[in-house]
Parts: C-alpha cells; structure tokens; sequence
C-alpha cells in the first residue's frame, strides 16, 4: 500500500512537471508568435510607404523604414526596456504598489547588464516579452515614417524614430499600460489595445515633426490651396495597409498575459495589462467588427481605396482602448465613426499647411484620442484594474486626461527634437535633391531600372 | 450582480460587456442601420457616376 501511493504520488509529481512546463512553453511561443506577426505590421509600411512616394523616392522610403526598425532594436535593449520598468510612478523612479516597477527593479530586471536580458535558463519570459515591445516600438517609429516621406534626411528620422521608439512612447506605456502606472493606479485609465500609448503616442509626435519639417515641394500652392502628390504605386499600397492588418493581430496577441504563469495574472483566464480579465475569443470579435466598421464608414465618406484601407486600420485604433470590454456591434459603431470622419480630419490638417503624406497623424493620432474617449464615454464604471474591493473604475475624466498626457506626451517631444535638427540642418534635404528625386541623389539602386512603363489602352 | 455594481471583477464569470443587459439591440440596430445608410449612399454614388459617364 505504501509503495502504491509512492508511486501514486511521484506519477503525480511528474504528470506536474509536465503540465507546468507544457503551460511555460506555451506561454513562450504565444509570445514568440506575436513577435513574427507583428514584423507583418512592417512589411505593410514598408509597401505602403514605398507605393504612397513618387518612384523618384520609392528606395529611399524603403530605406528609411527598414532603418528605422533596426536601429530602434539596440536602443531599445540599451534603455527602453529599463525605462519601461523603471517610470510607471512617474518620474520619480519609486516602486509602486505592485512591486514590479521603479529603479531597483528596473535595474534587476532591464539593465542592459542585467542576467534576465540574455540565455538564462531559469527565465523563459524577458526575451519574448522585450521581443513583443520592440516590435511595438518599432510601430511607432514606422508611423512617423510614413507621415514624413520624400523630404526628411536619413540621419534626422533615425534620431527621430529612435527618440520615439526608444524613449518616448515606452514612457508612455509605463505610464499608462503598467499595472503600476499613475494614470491606471490613480485615474482609471484603459487602454487595452494601446490606442494612447502607440498610435496617439506617435501619431501626435508625428505632428510636432511636420510642422518643423514643412511640406514636400509642389504640396501647396501659392494660395495655400493644396495639390494632391499621388503615389507611384496604390495597389502597392493597399496590399501594404492589408499586411498591416494582419499584423494587428499580433500586436493585440502580443497585449493579452496568459494565465497560468508565476508572473500571470490569473491562472485560469487571459487578461489585459492591468490584470482584468478578459478573452481573445471576445477580443477577436470587435477586432473584425471594428476592422469592417472602419472600412464601410470610409468608403461611404470618400469612395477611395486608400482612405478604405486606411479605414480598417482606423477601425481597429478606434476600437483599441476597449476591445476587451465592447459589444461587438458596438465596436462596429465605433470604428465606423471614426474611419467615416477621417477624410475631414485629414482636410482640416491640410488646411493649416501640415503635409501628412499618408495621413499619419489622421490615423493615429486623432482616431487614437476617439478610442481612448470612446471608452470614457461608454465603459465608465468598470474595474480599471484587477483585485477584491475598491478598485479604481474607468472614467470620463480618466480617459480624457489619459488622452490629453498621450497628446502632450507625443507632441512636445516631436515638435522640440524636430526644431533642434532644424536648426542644426540636419531635418530637412536639399531642395534639389528633393527635386532630382532622393533614390538617384544617395540609392546605390533603382526601383525600377527599366522605368515604369503607362497602362496599356483599354482592352475594349 | 455584475463587475460594474460590484466594483471588482474577482469572481465574476459569463458574459459582460458595454451595454450588457438591455442596449444590445440598440447597438445591433445602429451598426445595421450604418450598413444600410453607407449601402444607399454607396449606390448612390455609383448611379450617379455611371449617369456622368453616360452623358460624355
């Protein structure tokens, strides 16, 4: 008998060991998947943006994207990381009330010389979590980037996107997607799918840029009225924006924490970043009914398939802040309000002279502040945060100052880092390099070597 | 009983979401009646146009 139940009890102990390591290498590839659908999300900027340029600066975008992926990385591995960990309370680098956050954390956990920030067989977590965040990262900078094509100088929107990606908005997300940020512990703030901390982040940095880097030649005449500088490709484009979508599914994955871990939230059910419940299956209905909201509302404000496609993405940062919490045909609702009032948002930017090439500022910025109000607007009320009683509840006035920090946050950094690269000459290129084209000024290549050739005559 | 009236969402199972519990229909209406409007505008759109290319 005593035999039976020792080994009783070591089948046990081993059918555990098993669970909980199946359970930890789940929980590492759900996070390592999200970081490949997410490079999707750059595959998209990188067509979109190569398309929205002339073919004279085609290359050139397409440098300036893939360069700014890769220079975001190391920055982030140096400090933003650590920054994240390290401001959640603000600027004051105190611990919060979780423990998980202020200096001596950061610095255990997210030092650059830190044994979590390398192969360590004890962690099976930091890497694909800093992995994720790059990525988000690297999204904010390829936001800007589309906004600031065909006359911006390579080395202004390096630093740019770095300052961006490296520093700016992951003190952003401290602030506001940490369970210890200020504005979750203090206000109630909600932002589920990151339409604050990323899309206003850089959406509002992008506008502090153009309006120091000023528009394209030949944008504006000399009445201010504006001309429309068509792309070289829009299909190019559209499959771009498409790839975009596809990796918004890993963006939103990569904001999910899985249950079941030592550093989980819940060890039955997903939840958001500040430990509320929540499902992906509940997740993937208004992800799809916001994407469909934002394309019909588009395309029955401009018939343009740019402005479609731009939709679907506007759909989704509409719904972003809240997709843990909407009735899908609510979603629906909120993503076409916000896509169906892009076009006007766009008009009014270019009527006060700003040259947002792709409507970055549009997309993000301004659809990124409609989903954070949306949720003040109908999610009041709800738990903000996880625990027993007395839990901060989302409001009205959260979302707004949330939304109002997002836009100072983005903008001020943006317009001041911008006018110092201004005045040292280092923002805009030439004018005649702007005017030759920037792919036969500084490409070693060309897009299209043996040139692109009209549309044949109709069929008919 | 429900994460909102309870202020915590410790032990709450089922379905809650905004406008749980009596606004589903109004907000299934609203994003069917926003189909239907983009739809008739959409053919508008398109009627029209096929009417300008007709008289070229």
């Amino acid at each position: 008998m005593e035999q039976d139940l020792a080994t009783l009890a070591a089948t046990v102990a081993e059918l555990q060991a098993k669970s909980a390591s199946n359970g930890t290498m789940f929980s590492e590839v759900f996070y390592y998947l999200t970081i490949p659908l997410m490079v999707l999300i750059h595959v998209g900027f990188l067509a979109y943006e190569m398309g929205a340029s002339r073919s004279k600066n085609a290359l050139a975008s397409g440098i300036k994207n893939i360069l700014a992926f890769a220079m975001i990385v190391p920055f982030f591995y140096y400090v933003g990381w650590w920054i994240y960990w390290a401001f959640p309370t603000g600027l004051s680098l105190s611990e919060g009330a979780m423990g998980i956050s202020g200096l001596a954390y950061a610095n255990e956990v997210a030092s650059p010389l830190s044994q979590y920030m390398g192969p360590n067989l004890d962690d099976r977590s930091s890497g694909v979590f800093w992995g994720a965040f790059v990525l988000f990262a690297a999204t904010t900078a390829s936001i800007l980037s589309g906004g600031v094509i065909e006359r911006i100088q390579l080395i202004g929107f390096i630093i740019l996107a770095v300052v961006l990606g490296a520093f700016v908005w992951i003190l952003a997300a401290a602030w506001g997607w940490h369970a210890d940020g200020w504005l979750v512990t203090q206000f109630g703030y909600h932002d589920f799918g990151a339409a604050g901390v990323v899309h206003m982040i850089a959406g509002f940095f992008c506008l502090g840029v153009l309006i120091n880097l000023g528009p394209r030649i030949g944008k504006f005449n000399a009445d201010g009225s504006a001309n429309h500088l068509a792309g070289h490709s829009m299909p190019m484009t559209l499959i771009g924006l498409m790839l975009i979508i596809a990796g918004f599914w890993g963006f939103l994955m990569g904001c999910v924490i899985v249950p079941g871990e030592a550093w989980s939230w819940s060890s039955s059910i997903e939840a958001s970043i500040y430990g509320t419940p929540m499902t992906m299956s509940g997740m993937t209905f208004n992800i799809l009914m916001g994407f469909s909201g934002g394309i019909i509302g588009a395309w029955m404000t401009t018939r343009d398939p740019f402005w479609m496609m731009s939709g679907a993405l506007g759909g989704i940062i509409s719904c972003a802040a809240g997709i843990d919490l909407w009735w899908p045909p609510l979603a629906f609702v909120i993503g076409f309000l916000g896509a169906s009032a892009m076009p006007f948002i766009a008009t009014t930017v270019e009527k006060m002279g700003i040259d947002d090439a792709v409507g970055a500022f549009t997309v993000h910025g301004a659809l990124g502040l409609w989903g954070v109000i949306a949720v003040g607007i109908v999610g009041t009320g709800y738990p903000a945060m996880f625990g027993a009683s007395d839990v901060i509840e989302i409001s009205f006035f959260g979302q707004l100052l949330g939304g109002i920090v997002m836009a100072l946050l983005g903008f001020v950094p943006g317009y001041v880092v911008s006018l110092v690269l201004k005045v040292t000459g280092m923002l805009r290129v030439p004018e005649e390099a702007e005017i030759v084209g920037l792919d036969l000024t500084k490409v070693p290549a060309s897009a299209y070597p043996e040139g692109i050739h009209a549309s044949a005559t109709p069929a008919e | 009983m429900n994460p909102v009236t309870n202020g915590t969402w410790d032990g709450f199972t089922g379905a809650f979401y905004t406008g749980f519990g009596g606004f589903e229909a109004i907000w299934l209406i609203a994003s069917a009646a926003l189909v239907v409007i983009a739809l008739w505008m959409g053919n508008r759109h398109e009627k029209h146009a096929y009417r300008e290319v007709a008289k070229k």
